[in-house]
């Protein structure tokens, strides 16, 4: 499947894009919120892996913006605790929220993999 | 000089004799009067006074009667002129002539005639001389009997002005005594009302007093303090009753029988007949200067007196008016100052700090409930109701004093703050103050409020701080963590690339750790409760104390995993925290602490112990205590044990500090087991 990465953090784009490369998905990354948008629109992914704080366009901006035009399924990931949980990131329009940090990257994987199949 | 004599008469005829002109008596020359008949004779006895009367017979017939005029004439004689001897002169005597002489006429001599001269004028020298005694007598007899008059006169007099005196004297002295009694009993009037101590007992002593007056009634007493109310003190069958009134009249200024209106306003006020009263104002001098000159105070007194019993009872009421005034004045001030000290005292006494009235010494001079129930027979403030042997620390008691104003220090006390407001008391004015109020606010609440207040927004912004760091560290982390997953997947097992990376790897997951402890740690106060390993709790909060633990020996001996608690966990790894970080700034030199968790019957202990110096046992009982502190000021608040006591306590817990041997600190947290995992 082919899978959006925006973070602003280059580590967590990398360590993702490995992760998911590694079990044979195409991987895209972008590395803030406009980036995402503009990706988003001409790549048409079926999972994008989204950060909430980002320069440019945050997380929830960039979801508001693909408004009616959303394809694939979202998923919200972010560093600060309290702020987000499932309700709120599916109140925008995303799939799943992930927390960070990750314990384990590979359980991430499964997860978001399980999220599309 | 001799009394000139009257002269001498003669009737008849003279012949053959000459008389002289004047007869030689007694060297005087008396004169001699002659008239031949007895008609021109008779007007002179009557105008003139003769010394002596010489008649000679002569005889005349009248119807057939011899008459002898010349008798008659001495008899007329007689009548005019008693004193002056008469003489009868007759040639023949008849006993008849002699007879009626003697008796109708009172003749003094019978003289013959004719007769040798000088037997004539000796026998008219006899008379004159018979005369003159008889004259001498009777001036000397008049004389007597005039100063007898006089005297008696005088004796009159004197016996009148005596009399007078007498009854004067009798008169005055009823009156001093009169006067001495009406003083006598005004005196004991006054005695009686001197000892007096309130309106009624006064009343009583009135109505006694007027009772010997009959005709008269009860007195009553109305008084009023300021306008609004007037109060009516009377006599009722049972004693004396106080009424009030709140209707309006003017007391009358002088003592008078008062109009029909006021008699009205008092029938109407006690529900009675009034005839007639008698209204005496009294003067309440000082109660008036204490309450601004408003309060007064009628006498009514009913009476049937008439207008003369009146005037006396007027005069009565008059003598007693100053003393009647100076009395219930007095009782009026008195329960004025009275109630004034004890709304005063009241009011001192029903506030709620405490608060002492100290001289220069610290002497206490006076002191409300609150300060007193705090102290047990001591002179001193310091001593009684703060048990040192000098002068609170901070009390600004000396320094109002030499200022001359208000001071604010601040003196701990037990564990509770005080702030104290020292006022200046200047009782001779113009001199220095020489007392002080010292008002005692307990501050503790406000003051830990307020420093919890500091702490919780202290820790707020750690937290929030720790928010900004944890995402800002977080996400780098994640890579990290997360790319060294992935990196191990494709390194040899066994390789050194592949060790490497576990390490790279943990040490991320430890990084991850310890910011979610700091940002679990830094959390605001109201999170929920929740069941939680103490071990777990001890565990989390270790790497924050890391650089605090640099120096000394950490030993760490966790005994209850699988046993839960339930408590705020963050609160907790504060009060971890604090004993720790106490402990660690308690040993100078390196030493040891030891963290150590074991189970207790339904409770799970916490110990932590150091090889510190150990708090000396007078201090053990005050450590929990909020600003208890030994540290310097700023290195720390003084509420970190209460803090933790308070959290301890919260859920149901116990914190207690014993000495460690040899030497140190021992907390013990007893925590209730609440979930336990293990069999």
């Amino acid at each position: 499947m082919k899978v959006l990465v925006v973070d602003d953090e280059a580590l967590v784009r990398r360590s993702l894009s490995r992760a998911l490369r590694a079990k044979g998905h195409e991987v895209i990354e972008a590395q803030d919120g406009n980036e995402g948008l503009k990706l988003w629109k001409e790549f048409h992914p079926d999972l994008i892996l989204l950060d909430v704080l980002m320069p440019g366009l945050n997380g929830p901006e960039v979801l508001k913006e693909i408004g009616q035009e959303k394809s694939g399924r979202v998923v919200l990931m972010s560093a600060f605790a309290g702020e987000h949980n499932m309700e709120t990131a599916q109140q925008m329009g995303a799939d799943l929220f992930l927390p960070k940090p990750f314990e384990d990257i590979f359980a991430v994987v499964k997860k978001v993999e399980d999220l599309v199949l | 000089m001799p009394i000139k004599l009257d002269p001498i008469l003669w009737v008849g005829s003279v012949s053959p004799i000459r008389l002289p002109k004047y007869f030689p008596f007694q060297k005087r020359e008396v004169e001699v009067i002659c008239r031949a008949s007895l008609e021109e004779a008779l007007p002179l006895l009557r105008e003139h006074k003769f010394s002596s009367i010489l008649v000679r017979e002569a005889f005349s017939a009248n119807q057939g009667v011899e008459i002898d005029e010349g008798l008659e004439l001495l008899i007329q004689a007689r009548l005019f002129q008693p004193m002056a001897p008469r003489f009868y002169i007759s040639e023949e005597l008849s006993s008849r002539s002699a007879r009626e002489g003697i008796n109708k006429a009172q003749v003094f001599r019978f003289i013959q005639w004719p007769q040798s001269e000088n037997e004539l004028w000796k026998q008219l020298e006899d008379g004159l001389q018979a005369h003159s005694v008889l004259l001498s007598r009777s001036v000397l007899l008049k004389e007597s009997s005039h100063q007898n008059k006089q005297l008696e006169a005088l004796t009159h007099s004197l016996e009148e002005i005596v009399e007078e005196r007498t009854q004067f004297i009798e008169l005055s002295h009823q009156e001093e005594g009169e006067k001495l009694n009406r003083e006598r009993q005004l005196l004991r009037f006054i005695k009686d009302l001197s000892v007096q101590t309130s309106f009624e007992d006064i009343l009583v002593v009135l109505r006694k007093e007027i009772r010997k007056f009959h005709k008269i009634g009860d007195p009553v007493l109305a008084f009023r303090l300021d306008e609004s109310k007037t109060i009516f003190n009377s006599f009722q069958s049972n004693g004396i009753h106080q009424t009030e009134s709140s209707i309006p009249f003017d007391f009358p200024k002088a003592a008078q029988v008062p109009g029909s209106d006021l008699i009205r306003y008092f029938a109407n006020h006690f529900g009675r007949p009034f005839v007639k009263v008698y209204i005496v104002p009294l003067e309440l001098r000082l109660t008036n200067h204490l309450l601004g000159g408003k309060a007064e105070v009628i006498l009514i007194i009913e009476n049937s007196l008439n207008d003369k019993e009146m005037g006396l009872f007027a005069d009565f009421i008059a003598d007693r008016v100053r003393p009647l005034s100076m009395a219930l004045d007095r009782v009026l001030l008195e329960n004025q100052l009275s109630a004034f000290s004890y709304r005063w005292e009241k009011t001192f006494d029903g506030m709620r700090d405490p608060i002492a009235i100290v001289d220069i010494e610290f002497n206490i001079i006076r002191s409300n409930r609150k300060f007193s129930e705090k102290v047990w027979q001591s002179n001193k403030c310091y001593e009684g109701f703060a048990r040192r042997t000098s002068a609170c620390e901070g009390c600004p008691a000396s320094e109002a004093l030499k200022s001359g104003k208000l001071q604010v220090g601040e003196i701990q006390l037990e564990g509770r703050v005080f702030q104290v407001h020292s006022y200046p008391v200047q009782y001779d004015q113009g001199g220095h103050p020489t007392n002080v109020v010292n008002q005692y606010v307990d501050i503790t609440q406000s003051r830990e409020l307020y420093l919890r207040m500091l702490q919780s927004e202290k820790m707020g912004a750690i937290g929030m701080l720790a928010g900004n760091i944890a995402h800002e560290l977080n996400n780098p982390l994640t890579g990290l963590r997360s790319l060294s997953q992935v990196l191990l997947q494709e390194a040899d097992r066994g390789s050194n690339l592949y060790s490497d990376l576990i390490e790279i790897e943990k040490a991320a997951g430890r990084s991850q750790r310890i910011i979610k402890n700091l940002l679990d740690f830094s959390k605001g106060e109201d999170q929920p409760s929740e069941y939680v390993s103490l071990d777990e709790i001890v565990e989390r909060t270790l790497p924050m104390l890391k650089s605090a633990l640099r120096f000394h020996r950490l030993e760490v001996d966790l005994q209850t995993l699988g046993s839960e608690v339930f408590v705020e966990p963050h609160l907790v790894q504060q009060v971890v925290f604090n004993l720790v970080n106490n402990a660690c700034q308690a040993m100078k030199d390196a030493g040891r602490v030891q963290i150590q968790t074991w189970k207790e019957d339904s409770y799970l202990i916490l110990q932590v112990e150091d090889s510190g110096p150990g708090i000396p046992d007078e201090m053990q009982r005050r450590i929990f205590e909020p600003f208890f502190t030994t540290k310097k000021e700023g290195q720390g608040t003084g509420l970190g044990l209460s803090m933790s006591k308070s959290i301890i306590e919260k859920f149901g817990g116990v914190i207690e500090v014993y000495n460690a041997e040899p030497h140190g600190a021992r907390f013990v947290i007893r925590l209730p087991l609440i979930r336990n995992h293990q069999p």
